[in-house]
């Protein structure tokens, strides 16, 4: 697996408080990959660092094979922030224009195919466009430029439901078209829609990555009832992340060895034992809990 | 590209300082010309174009030198653009440099361009000032005065927020040129003498002898440093 973002033990502190403590992650090449985390998890400060708009304290971060900071990259990155924040003095056309000269890939063709598609006044000015407009704005500045990595800082964040489905959509059709995207977002919902690999971040580390798949066969939720439960240090064990008694049901969440705890639970009495799937937001979740938990 | 960006920027507020020391320049020799009726009837204009560009030109384009060198990627971070700015190929540096160089050469105008104005202006009264002096005034005033351009440039990399930074530029440009007015070991260091000496001003109010390129090429070395600070910040800072 080719990473096109590495980073090893990165951390970032302000004064003293830690946005971002150890987090080591790669984002393979070729997949969208959502990066999934609460507000203040640190999802922005990584991407910060990789953009060089902040520097790290400690450990190591590459983009695309060179260290952060390197502008010969800066050629084969596109970046949309989460404000979508463009240069208000300027119109459409003159901020297609002066982006266009900084990428020697960048495609005409696509170019005017968007410009039709996102129906973009070219002679308005940067200011006078809403929000919406903007984000299609800031999507053709990336898009045309074919690089080999778009990065989005929460590319949904303020849209309406159909202007986000229609960033979505165009963010799939760029990855089919070779670019790795690593979008961040709290919405699990998006992340799960259009993500084939999630890195999901809390206090600045990761709690789980890997492909979505992956991650689906993995982890399996599993209930038992009992008539007179056993304690939850019963099922500790290699593979478990979390157990929670509620009355009479145990519930388990474990990533290996599920099916050897399902057969602990006859031979603790278990009235009934039920293996479920876990989804993307239940994961998430369990895992923010079993975070807090264990901090 | 890169440099169409930074003149976009700042092209409004350049105009705007240009206009108003150009409306001061000609109210300052007007003024002077008309107290003085003697010019008016002798129409030479020489005492009221010193008196303008050493008076009301030098401490007005003091510190609208210091405004044209404020901006930067701490505004850049208020207005929200900075991300963009810095995920283009382009390094700090390079940003740096054509906003320091646009910033420079906007000042050099405002210095220039005011004085210039002093020949039309007496010749509109039907006198005269000499453009020669006008225009080494001005050359003089926009190099040896670079020192206020760069406490400007120094301010804005170091303090966010426009107001902040354009405080502590006017009170620096304020302490720099009422310390070596004041303290007397200071006195060498003046800009104002430095840039137009005294002995110019006595009749008949032209350059005259040799100027104190010392004193220009002191501040000169002072700016480049506050300047070389300014770039040092720009490179490590976070944004």
């Amino acid at each position: 697996m080719k990473a096109v973002v590495e980073t090893r033990d990165l951390t970032k502190r302000f004064g003293n408080n830690y946005a971002l403590s150890g987090l080591t992650m790669t984002v393979p090449r070729g997949h969208i990959v959502g990066f999934l985390g609460r507000n203040g998890s640190g999802k922005t400060t990584t991407i910060k660092i990789l953009l060089d708009v902040i520097r790290r304290t400690s450990g190591e971060a590459t983009v695309l094979g060179e260290p952060t900071g390197s502008v010969a990259i800066r050629r084969r990155i596109g970046f949309l922030g989460e404000d979508k924040r463009l240069y208000s003095y300027m119109t459409v056309r003159e901020m297609i224009a002066f982006t266009r000269p900084f990428f020697p890939t960048w495609r005409i063709e696509t170019e005017t195919r968007l410009l039709a598609d996102f129906e973009l006044p070219l002679s308005r000015k940067v200011s006078a466009l809403s929000k919406g407009m903007r984000t299609k704005l800031g999507l053709l500045l990336n898009l045309c430029r074919h690089s080999e990595l778009l990065i989005l800082d929460e590319p949904s964040e303020g849209l309406d439901p159909v202007m986000a489905e229609q960033m979505l959509q165009n963010l799939v059709r760029q990855a089919a078209d070779g670019t790795t995207i690593f979008f961040s977002s709290h919405q699990v919902a998006e992340v799960e829609q259009i993500s084939d690999h999630i890195i999901a971040i809390e206090k600045g580390r990761v709690i789980f990555e890997g492909s979505l798949d992956h991650l689906r066969q993995r982890f399996r939720r599993v209930n038992l009832v009992f008539d007179d439960p056993p304690p939850p240090e019963a099922f500790r064990r290699d593979g478990v992340d979390r157990v929670i008694a509620q009355g009479r049901t145990i519930s388990i969440l474990a990533s290996r060895n599920v099916d050897e705890i399902a057969e602990l639970g006859p031979l603790l009495a278990a009235k009934s034992v039920d293996v479920q799937s876990v989804g993307l937001k239940e994961l998430f979740l369990e895992k923010l809990k079993g975070d807090h938990a264990n901090s | 590209m890169p440099i169409r960006k930074v003149w976009r920027e700042s092209r409004w507020r350049f105009f705007f300082i240009l206009a108003a020391l150009l409306l001061i320049t000609c109210a300052s020799v007007f003024y002077n010309a008309k107290a003085e009726k003697v010019v008016i009837e002798s129409k030479d204009f020489h005492e009221a174009g010193i008196r303008t560009i050493r008076g009301a030109l030098f401490l007005f384009w003091g510190f609208s030198a210091m405004f044209l060198g404020l901006g930067g990627f701490l505004r850049e971070r208020a207005v929200g653009t900075v991300d963009y700015t810095l995920s283009l190929p382009i390094s700090r540096t390079r940003w740096f440099l054509y906003r320091s160089l646009n910033g420079a050469l906007q000042s050099m105008a405002a210095a220039l361009i005011p004085a210039l104005a002093v020949p039309v202006m007496a010749a509109l009264f039907g006198g005269d000032y000499p453009v020669g002096d006008a225009f080494l005034l001005g050359l003089r005033l926009g190099l040896g005065g670079m020192l206020f351009y760069s406490i400007g440039l120094l301010a804005s990399t170091l303090f966010a927020g426009d107001f902040t930074s354009a405080g502590i530029g006017i009170a620096l440009v304020f302490a720099v040129n009422n310390s070596t007015r004041v303290i007397e070991s200071l006195r060498r260091l003046n800009l104002q003498d430095a840039i137009i000496p005294i002995y110019v001003i006595d009749p008949p109010y032209l350059i005259r002898g040799q100027m104190p390129w010392n004193g220009i090429a002191f501040s000169l070395a002072l700016s480049l440093a506050l300047s070389a600070w300014a770039w040092k910040v720009t490179v490590a800072r976070d944004f």
